[in-house]
């Protein structure tokens, strides 16, 4: 029991789901109270599992994270949607970890708080800034398969771009080191310092301007706050991974989504920015003599300062939105579908999705995602659906283009249904007497509609049975709301999208490509060869086209184990050869890019970066 | 020329649903075999070997003449090592090629004529460089191509063809003839129609062919009562299917069919007894069918479907199209477009050179019938259509 405890602890994924209310549980009460990561169920997990390992003591934090406590139960439905872990075994084990080890020594060790902390804590007032080892492990790692832990020295959570400001002259006066952090779901070792970490989650402004068609964000406001707060205005924005803080993406990756397709990437979604400079003062990038975060270049950056406010496109929804998958068994045929849908200026959000996202998306556990996966790839032959917003006009003109897709209804069915689908003889009945049909054809056939219906029984009770027992009644009434199966939402708003990394922890390899069938199928081919030579799961993520189809953006996925000594250094070993396969090919293909070069210059135009060789 | 106890065979496709029957019948009656097989699903060659002969009961221990070795006949020479190539070569007299691909989908044109005419090309260069005196090549009854009425046995030039699949074997016979006929090797060509499991017991190693629609109608019935006894039974009720109180379903099912056509089914043991007498004749060339006398038809197998599976409504029409097709019909329908051609067959398979020899001995084909189909549902369903491994250990 207390090694799958400890196990549970150790597989935090760190991809912050549990500081968003995105399943409608709330979120743990204590997180938005006292704004360290610690206080977040993400942290006590890390916590629990550095107390265990002996690396900090039980601190004054240690107890309070504790305490803070309730044991509500959230965290275990907002965590087990998307990682099958249950973090309340760990909450409860930490509370008795931290009784225990008091019973004994009698009082909680205090943080030796030094000049600097007393500087920071004046700057943000006591709460906010600590040098309490217990608070300062949570912050020291995350799952990247590269990169070292680094504890810091200490802490803040400032809640003002003011106080941002005075904290890096504090820093620049110290010479002290330090990183900023947004929501730390990048996972890619970028927000580790040896100094500093200032963590920017309590500034969550957000003001709209609709009369100027835009919003303004703080740099903790995540994308699924936006985009709830725009949805409630009726507005979109463009916003990707529902836990990133949108500033922390916009620097990061200039933020791409299926919705790139229409709304582009990086400066394309802002109006303008503002931030604290390396010396602490504040720029607004709309300033002439202003660093020029417009431009790109194919280099590792450093960060220009502190985006401490986005002002954020505002996008028009029409009312008769719905998406579509439209299924293809060819990587290159549905790129090439894709990329007319496209060129054609049709539909908002594309996606060529594959048969690993299609299911880990959809399927309530991995066991059903398996089976599902098999299901949609090997027997209805759907390898690479391609998935589409979009108007009615936009649908209209699909369905002239193809004769067979999946609507929403379609899509409820076979997502209430899924249970019964990975189990059910039916997909193999079709694909059986299919003759010269592809048997997802069989899918959209209306006269079929009632043997589907029958056979897969869909309804919130079946998908919720793919959910432990004490959970479903929760999960029955979250799938009775629309909004859950409704394709429009679920691209808006991604709440499954982090189920990629269910099974193992997922790395992200993406690039810049032309939209061009070969080129990107190479590049697979290419990315799945490493895979299979550093045996490491590997698979097609996904791509969208960019532009009116003159470019994409493409996602190849590996799944190392972060857990896995191991599976850390074949990770290690297959981002060299990534490296140098990217390298290779873009020496010859030089529009082919590689998204690592865009960290702290995603503000960057997209003909920067898509177009200057 | 080789004694009886001299011959000794090559076989590829020994895990297929034929080449298994075929090679264990050949250790039964004391032959030396040696077979060529790739590894799969984790599985080593043999491995698959070994759970082919556990399927019929065997003791794997107990075969010395068996001889299984790692090769791919998608490569030139099997990917075999020089050194296995030699020890092969010493060790084999004939080789009987099964290896095949029964798709029949022109979407799959390029993998088909790969597996049916790339490797043939592959095995036969290889029966060559062994110095094997013997090829035997398993082909099948509608390599004679679309054309109604009869076909001898003899290499056919047909006007055309239903399938890829035919067109493919129809090519690989003309390859293996001239290339024997070139090299001086003695050609055999066996020549089956539609294999299903075994008529005495039910027991199958494969469930497709006339196992689908059936299979199909029985998914379909435990869906609709599921939906009857469960639900409110709208979805049923929306395809036009009922429960009477008797405990019968009532499936409005049309299966379009042409007038006078027949349905050619063999059963495996049939199959295996056929061509290995054949084989036993030594030094018999030339071509054989291997088919029912009497084939029965699609009216007969819906009857004992509807009987096996109290089933009511379903029936079978003649003609181009079926008006108004309901759901379950359009389910149907691109099965049947694509094996009408079998399901109503008017090609007249002439068994001349086959029948002296297999009646001479009686082994003759049974008819299908309701005891026999009922033997192989009953199996196929004990083993889930082939998917309980684990107890059956199919593969
Ligand atoms: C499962 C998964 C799926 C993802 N899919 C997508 C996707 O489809 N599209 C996409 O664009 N990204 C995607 N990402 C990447 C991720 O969302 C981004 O990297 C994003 O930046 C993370 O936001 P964060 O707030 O957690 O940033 P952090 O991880 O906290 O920070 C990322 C980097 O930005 C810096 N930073 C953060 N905030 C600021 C700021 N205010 N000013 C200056 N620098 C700052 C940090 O120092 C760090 O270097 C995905 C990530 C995961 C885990
Ligand atoms: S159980 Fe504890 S950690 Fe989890 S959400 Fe509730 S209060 Fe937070």
């Amino acid at each position: 029991m207390k090694d799958q405890i400890y196990k549970t602890a150790l597989n935090c994924r760190h991809y912050a789901m549990c500081k968003i209310d995105y399943i409608g549980t709330g979120i743990c009460a204590s997180g938005p109270e006292r704004g360290f990561v610690t206080f977040y169920p993400q942290g006590r997990m890390d916590l629990y599992k550095a107390l265990v390992d002996g690396t900090v003591p039980v601190t004054t934090a240690a107890v309070e994270a504790a305490d803070t406590c309730s044991l509500c139960g959230r965290c275990d439905k907002q965590c087990y949607f998307i990682t099958e872990l249950r973090p309340v075994s760990v909450m409860k084990a930490l509370k008795d970890l931290v009784e225990d080890r008091l019973s004994v020594s009698g009082m909680p060790e205090p943080p030796v708080e030094d000049e600097f902390t007393l500087e920071l804590k004046k700057i943000t007032c006591e709460k906010f800034s600590t040098c309490d080892p217990a608070i300062l492990v949570t912050y020291s790692h995350d799952p990247c398969p590269v990169a070292p832990t680094r504890m810091p020295k200490y802490a803040s959570v400032p809640g003002s771009a003011k106080e941002v400001s005075e904290i890096i002259k504090l820093c620049a006066k110290h010479s002290m080191p330090y990183e900023v952090r947004g929501n730390g779901s990048s996972v890619m070792g970028f927000v580790m310092s040896d100094g500093l970490v200032i963590d920017l989650i309590r500034m969550k402004e957000i003001v709209f301007d609709e009369r100027n068609w835009k919003v303004t964000v703080g740099p903790g406001v995540t994308s699924f706050e936006l985009q709830k707060a725009a949805a409630s205005r009726g507005y979109r924005v463009n916003a990707a991974e529902p836990s990133a803080m949108v500033c922390g993406n916009l620097m990061c990756s200039g933020i791409f989504s299926l919705f790139s397709a229409s709304y582009g990437i990086g400066a394309d979604n802002i109006v303008t920015a503002e931030f604290v400079g390396q010396d602490g003062n504040i720029f607004s990038i709309n300033e002439q003599g202003s660093p020029n975060l417009y431009s790109y270049e194919k280099r590792d950056s450093a960060a220009p300062g502190i985006c401490v406010s986005a002002q954020i496109r505002l996008h028009r929804k029409p009312e008769d939105e719905t998406g579509v998958l439209i299924p293809f068994e060819d990587l290159k045929e549905a790129v090439s579908f894709a990329r007319e849908l496209s060129f054609r200026r049709i539909g908002s959000a594309i996606g060529v999705l594959g048969g690993e996202y299609l299911s880990v998306f959809t399927a309530p556990n991995t066991d059903i995602a398996s089976k599902i996966k098999t299901v949609f790839t090997k027997t209805l032959k759907i390898n690479h659906p391609v998935l589409l917003i979009g108007d009615r006009y936009d649908i209209e003109a699909v369905r002239s283009m193809r004769r067979y897709i999946i609507d929403n209804d379609l899509f409820r069915t076979i997502y209430l249904g899924l249970p019964s689908l990975a189990e059910s003889k039916w997909s193999e009945l079709i694909a059986e007497m299919s003759g010269e049909k592809e048997p997802y054809e069989f899918l959209s056939e209306e006269s079929l509609k009632p043997l589907i219906e029958a056979a897969l029984e869909p309804s919130p009770e079946n998908i919720s049975s793919g959910f432990p027992k004490d959970m479903r009644p929760f999960f029955e009434k979250a799938y009775s709301d629309p909004d859950f199966t409704d394709l429009v939402r679920l691209n808006e708003f991604r709440i499954l999208s982090s189920r990629m990394g269910r099974e193992k922890h997922v790395l992200a390899i993406i690039v810049y490509t032309p939209a061009d069938p070969g080129i990107i199928s190479e590049l697979n081919s290419g990315f799945a060869q490493i895979g299979e030579r550093n045996s490491l799961k590997h698979d097609y993520g996904f791509v969208t086209p960019l532009d009116c189809g003159k470019r994409a953006v493409f996602e190849y996925d590996y799944y190392p184990d972060h857990t896995d000594q191991d599976e850390k250094i074949k990770a290690g070993k297959a981002l060299g050869e990534i490296a140098a396969f990217i390298g290779g090919y873009s020496a010859v293909h030089p529009e082919v890019k590689w998204i690592r070069y865009t960290l702290y210059q995603g503000l960057c135009r997209k003909e920067h970066i898509l177009y200057v060789d | 020329m080789s004694t009886d106890r001299e011959r000794k065979f090559l076989i590829t496709g020994g895990t297929g649903f034929l080449g298994s029957y075929l090679f264990t019948e050949l250790l039964k009656k004391g032959y030396e075999v040696t077979l060529i097989c790739r590894p799969r699903n984790g599985k080593s060659a043999q491995e698959r070997i070994e759970n082919i002969i556990e399927w019929f009961k065997m003791n794997s221990s107990k075969l010395p003449g068996l001889k299984v070795y790692e090769g791919y006949i998608d490569k030139e020479g099997l990917g075999l090592s020089p050194s296995e190539r030699e020890i092969i070569a010493r060790d084999i007299t004939e080789v009987i090629h099964c290896a095949s691909e029964t798709d029949f989908s022109e979407r799959n044109r390029k993998h088909i004529e790969t597996v049916n005419i790339g490797f043939l090309n592959n095995v036969l260069n290889y029966a060559n460089d062994s110095k094997a005196a013997h090829f035997h090549y398993l082909s099948t009854a509608y390599s004679a191509g679309s054309a109604e009425g009869e076909c001898a046995e003899e290499i056919n030039i047909p006007s055309g063809f239903t399938n890829v699949y035919e067109e493919t074997k129809n090519r690989a016979e003309k390859l293996a003839d001239s290339f024997c006929r070139d090299k001086g090797m003695r050609l055999t060509i066996y020549r089956p129609s539609i294999v299903y499991g075994e008529s005495g017991t039910g027991r199958s190693r494969k469930f497709n062919a006339f196992y689908y629609p059936v299979k199909a109608l029985s998914y379909i019935k435990e869906i609709m009562l599921k939906d009857i006894k469960e639900k409110n039974g709208t979805r049923a009720a929306a395809l036009g299917v009922s429960l009477k109180d008797n405990g019968t379903l009532v499936m409005p099912i049309r299966f379009r069919s042409i007038y006078g056509g027949s349905l050619n089914l063999i059963p495996v043991d049939f199959f295996a007894e056929a061509m290995i007498t054949l084989i036993q004749e030594r030094d018999r060339e030339g071509i054989y069918h291997l088919v029912s006398g009497s084939p029965g038809n699609i009216e007969e197998l819906i009857c004992y479907t509807s009987k096996y599976f109290n089933i009511e409504g379903l029936s079978v029409t003649f003609g181009e199209q079926i008006s108004d097709r309901t759901g379950l019909e359009d389910l149907f329908e691109s099965y049947i477009r694509m094996y009408l051609p079998y399901i109503a067959d008017k090609r007249k398979f002439l068994t001349f050179r086959a029948d002296p020899i297999l009646r001479g001995r009686n082994i003759i084909c049974p008819r299908m019938s309701y005891e026999i189909f009922e033997r192989c549902i009953d199996y196929a369903i004990k083993c889930g259509w082939g998917k309980i491994y684990d107890k059956f250990r199919l593969f």
